[in-house]
C-alpha cells in the first residue's frame, strides 16, 4: 500500500524570497527503506518536517501542494494520531530529550505517558525497545550524561516504542563521531528487520548505501534521481547534484578504467567484494 | 620556528578527571596537521590548551617558541584561532560583516583595515555574499564558513579547526579543502581536529592519533593506517576501512584492498 | 508564633529528610540579611529607655526594640521558612505528577520542569560561550570595566542558543506525543498512602483550630 504521496508539494520559507521546495512528487510503499540525499540547503529537513507537518504547524510559510497519508490528507490527522503514525529522529542528539527525565527509562516510557498508555504496558514496551535496540546498559543513565552516539539511540527508542508505521530520521549522524555512527546504523540495521517504513536523509553516502533499498535525490528543490540504490548511486552524474558515489563505486569505476573488466558496478561492500575478488582473481 | 610544542603535556579537570596524559609535540611553521581519535581520547582538551582556553596541569606549552603562561587567553587567541564545533557559541551580531569585524574593532584596527580583512576573509570562506545578512538566517553549514572567517580575518599565524567537516556536504568540503590549501600556502600553520578520513587522507601529510589521553602515532596517512595496531588502539579500524581501502587504490596494493574487507 | 513553632518544626522536618545542613544554609542565605535589617530598623526607630540590653551610641538593643523585630519579621520567617522547606524536600517530578493529577495542565507542568533543569544548563552554556568569545581575541579576563565589556557579546548567543533550543524542544515534545487529547497516564506510582490521608486530615484538623483560637477565643 502506499504509504505516503506528495503531489507537486513547493515550500517557501516565510522570510525568504525563494521557495525552498519547488515541486516534490514523492511516493512511498509500505516497508521500504528510502534513503534522501542532495546538498546542504537543498530542502531534505525542510522535506522531512512538511511530512511530519512540523510545517506548516510550527513553522510559517508557503505551502503547496497535496500530501496524503495512508491515503487520506495529513492535514486530517489529530495531532495525537500523526505522533502515533509519524515517528521523527533529527540532527541534533542533544535537544531530543524531554528534559524532565532523570532516566533513560524513563525518558524512553514518557511518550506513552503522553498517549495515555496504561502503566504495566509502559513498562512492557520500555523492556521491549530497549531490548531490540541492544541499550539497557543504558537503562538508568542520566539522560543528559549520554555520548552523541547513545543519545541518538534513546532518541530512536523513545520514538520507535509508539510503533509508528512510518519513521523519519534525519542525519542523524551528522554531529557524531563514527563510533556513534555506526552504533546509529546498527540501530537503524535492526530497525530495517521491522515492518516499520522508514526515510533517511544522509550525507555519509557510503553508509546509507549499504542499508538503503531505494536512493532519493534532491537538488534545486526538485527530485532529480529516484530509484533502486544500485542504480543511483552507480550513476556517476550525481556528482552534478553534490553527491558523491560511494567509495566502492568509485574504486570499481578507477579499476575499470585502468582495464580490469568490472561488469555489475557495486554500490555496497559486499556486491564490491563479489566484484573485485573475482576481477583481481583473489 | 616551531609554531606548537607541548612538553609533557597533562590536563586534569577540577573534579579529579584526567584527559590528557604526558603529551608531546612539536608542530613547525606552515605545517599542515590532522588530529583523529575517538571521542573522549583528549584530542579537543589538547587543541584547547595551545590557545590558552585551558592551562595544562603539568608540563609546558609554547606558541611560537613563548610558553603561554605568561599570556592571557585573549592574547594568545591573538596568535592561534580556534574555530569552535558550534558557531552557535559565538555568532551574535546583525550581520556577518559586524561578526567578522567584532574582535578587530574591539582591538581597535581602523575602518579601512577592517573593511579589507572582512571582504577577503569573506572572499576566502565563500560568505562574501552574505555580508550583509543576519547569520542565522544562513544554513548551519554556512555558519561554520563565518566562524572560519573570523580567524581568517584576525589574521593568526596558526588555526586550530574543530570538527570543520561535521555537517558539511561535499561541494562544502572542497571549499574547506580549498581555505585550508590557501592559509597554508601563505604561510599558516593549521591543526585540524577530523573524524572524516576521507579528508585527511586527501588534505593532510602528518597525522596525529590520540587514543586514550595519550598521542599513540604521528605520522603519514599511509603509515598511520597500514598500522594494525595504531588503528585497534584508536579504535579506528571498522570505521574507517572504506576509506583506507580508497586509500591503497592509489598504492594499487591488491593483497591490501581484500585484507581490508575482510 | 513562627519564631517558637513554626522555624524549629521546619528545621526538625528538614533534619528527618536528611536535609539539615543544607536547609539550615538556604535559610540563612535567603533570610538572615533582611531579618537583621528589619530588626536593626527597629532598633533605631525604638525610642523607649528602658530595659536596654546594649547601647551602641546610634542606636541600641532594648526589649521593645526586640518584641517589634520579632513581631515584623514573623510573617516573613513562616511563609520563607516553609517555602524553602517544600522546595528542598518535594521532589519536582512528583510535585508534577500531583499537580496533574489535580487537572493542572500538563504544559504548565511541563514550563515548570523544564525551567528548572534550564538554570544549570545555562550557566555551562554560558561558560562554553564566554570561553569561545575568548578564543576570537576578546578579553574576558582583567578589571571590571573589561568584564563588563565581554558581557554583550556573552549575552547574545546565549539568549540565541535559549531560544533555538526552546524551538527544537517544541518540536521533540510534539513528535513525542505532547499534544495528543487524551488524559495522561504515569510511569511513577505517586498514589496516597493511608499516611497521607492521615496527614491531610490532620492538617486540616489543626488549621481550622488555629483559625477559631485567632479569631475566636
Amino acid at each position: 500500500m502506499t504509504l505516503l504521496e506528495l503531489k507537486n508539494v513547493g515550500f517557501r520559507y516565510q522570510l525568504s524570497k525563494e521557495p525552498c521546495l519547488r515541486r516534490i512528487n514523492l511516493k512511498v510503499e509500505e516497508g521500504e527503506f528510502v534513503g534522501i540525499t542532495g546538498r546542504n540547503g537543498v530542502g531534505k529537513t525542510t522535506l522531512c518536517n512538511i511530512i511530519r507537518r512540523i510545517i506548516p504547524e510550527f513553522i510559517d510559510g508557503e505551502l503547496r501542494g497535496e500530501i496524503l497519508y495512508k491515503g487520506k490528507p495529513l492535514s486530517s490527522y489529530s495531532r495525537g494520531e500523526l505522533a502515533k503514525e509519524i515517528g521523527f529522529v533529527f540532527q541534533n542528539p542533544f535537544v531530543q530529550i524531554s528534559g524532565i527525565k532523570k532516566t533513560v527509562y524513563e525518558e524512553i516510557g514518557y511518550s506513552l505517558e503522553n498517549l495515555g498508555v496504561e502503566r504495566s504496558e509502559i513498562k512492557r514496551r520500555i523492556d521491549e525497545i530497549m531490548n531490540l535496540l541492544k541499550i539497557e546498559h543504558l537503562k538508568d543513565k542520566h539522560p543528559k550524561k549520554l555520548s552523541g552516539g547513545q543519545s541518538q539511540l534513546v532518541a530512536l527508542a523513545s520514538v520507535l516504542i509508539m510503533k509508528p508505521r512510518l519513521l523519519l530520521v534525519d542525519e542523524p549522524t551528522s554531529q557524531l563521531d563514527p563510533v556513534g555512527t555506526e552504533m546509529v546504523f546498527e540501530a537503524l540495521k535492526i530497525v530495517k528487520g521491522t515492518d516499520t517504513t522508514v526515510i533517511l536523509v544522509e550525507h555519509k553516502v557510503d553508509l546509507i548505501s549499504e542499508y538503503v533499498n531505494r536512493v532519493v535525490v534532491l537538488n534545486e528543490g526538485m527530485v532529480v534521481c529516484d530509484g533502486p540504490n544500485n542504480e543511483v548511486f552507480s550513476n556517476l552524474e550525481i556528482e552534478n547534484y553534490g553527491v558523491e558515489v560511494p567509495s566502492v563505486t568509485k574504486l570499481a569505476y578507477e579499476l575499470k578504467s585502468k582495464g580490469y573488466p568490472i561488469e555489475n558496478i557495486p554500490t555496497n561492500l559486499k556486491d564490491a567484494e563479489i566484484e573485485f575478488r573475482k576481477v583481481l582473481k583473489i | 620556528m616551531k609554531s606548537v610544542e607541548l612538553v609533557n603535556v597533562s590536563f586534569t579537570y577540577p573534579n579529579g578527571f584526567k584527559a590528557v596524559e604526558n603529551v608531546s609535540m612539536v608542530i613547525n611553521k606552515g605545517e599542515n596537521v590532522a588530529i583523529i581519535g575517538q571521542n573522549g581520547a583528549g584530542k579537543t582538551t589538547t587543541v584547547k590548551m595551545m590557545n590558552g582556553l585551558l592551562r595544562p596541569t603539568e608540563g609546558a606549552i609554547f606558541i611560537n617558541e613563548e610558553n603561554t603562561k605568561s599570556f592571557t587567553t585573549a592574547q594568545i587567541s591573538k596568535k592561534v584561532g580556534y574555530v569552535f564545533q558550534n558557531p552557535g557559541d559565538q555568532l551574535f551580531n546583525k550581520t556577518v560583516y559586524d561578526e567578522i569585524a567584532f574582535a578587530l574593532r574591539a582591538n581597535k584596527v581602523g575602518e579601512k583595515e577592517i573593511e579589507k580583512r572582512v571582504t577577503e576573509a569573506a572572499e576566502l570562506c565563500h560568505v562574501r555574499e552574505f555580508l550583509d545578512h543576519n547569520p542565522y538566517d544562513l544554513p548551519f553549514s554556512l555558519r561554520k564558513f563565518v566562524t572560519i572567517a573570523i580567524v581568517v580575518a584576525n589574521n593568526c599565524d596558526i588555526l586550530v579547526l574543530d570538527e570543520p567537516t561535521a555537517g558539511q556536504d561535499l561541494l562544502e568540503k572542497k571549499w574547506l579543502e580549498e581555505i585550508i590549501e590557501k592559509l597554508n600556502s601563505d604561510g599558516k600553520t593549521i591543526i585540524t581536529i577530523t573524524h572524516d578520513m576521507d579528508f585527511v587522507i586527501r588534505n593532510f601529510k602528518r597525522v596525529l592519533v590520540m587514543a586514550n589521553k595519550r598521542l599513540i602515532k604521528d605520522g603519514t596517512p599511509h603509515e598511520v593506517f597500514s598500522d594494525e595496531e595504531t588503528l585497534k588502539k584508536a579504535n579506528l579500524k571498522k570505521a574507517y576501512h572504506i576509506p583506507t581501502c580508497k586509500y591503497f587504490r592509489f598504492r594499487k596494493r591488491n593483497n591490501n584492498n581484500r585484507r581490508i574487507y575482510e | 508564633m513562627a519564631y517558637l513553632v513554626i522555624l524549629p518544626l521546619c528545621i526538625l522536618a528538614a533534619a528527618v529528610d536528611k536535609q539539615f545542613f543544607s536547609y539550615v544554609k538556604k535559610l540563612l542565605v535567603s533570610l538572615l540579611i533582611i531579618v537583621l535589617v528589619m530588626f536593626f530598623v527597629q532598633f533605631l526607630l525604638d525610642e523607649s529607655t528602658s530595659a536596654v540590653y546594649y547601647d551602641f551610641g546610634f542606636f541600641k538593643i532594648t526589649e521593645a526594640g526586640l518584641a517589634a523585630g520579632l513581631r515584623k519579621t514573623k510573617l516573613i520567617v513562616a511563609i520563607v521558612s516553609t517555602l524553602i522547606l517544600f522546595f528542598s524536600t518535594t521532589d519536582l517530578e512528583d510535585l508534577m505528577i500531583a499537580l496533574q493529577a489535580m487537572n493542572v495542565s500538563h504544559v504548565a507542568t511541563f514550563v515548570m520542569m523544564s525551567t528548572m533543569q534550564m538554570i544549570p544548563e545555562m550557566i555551562s552554556k554560558s561558560k562554553t560561550i564566554m570561553a569561545a568569545q575568548q578564543a576570537r581575541g576578546i578579553e574576558t579576563e582583567g578589571n571590571l570595566l573589561l568584564r563588563a565589556k565581554a558581557f554583550f557579546p556573552s549575552l547574545g548567543p546565549l539568549i540565541i542558543s535559549v531560544v533555538t533550543e526552546i524551538e527544537d524542544k517544541t518540536i521533540t515534545l510534539e513528535v513525542r506525543g505532547f499534544s495528543t487529547e487524551n488524559k495522561k497516564t504515569t510511569l511513577k506510582d505517586l498514589s496516597k498512602r493511608p499516611m497521607d490521608r492521615a496527614l491531610e486530615i490532620g492538617a486540616l484538623v489543626v488549621f481550622v483550630v488555629l483559625l477559631i483560637w485567632r479569631f475566636v477565643i
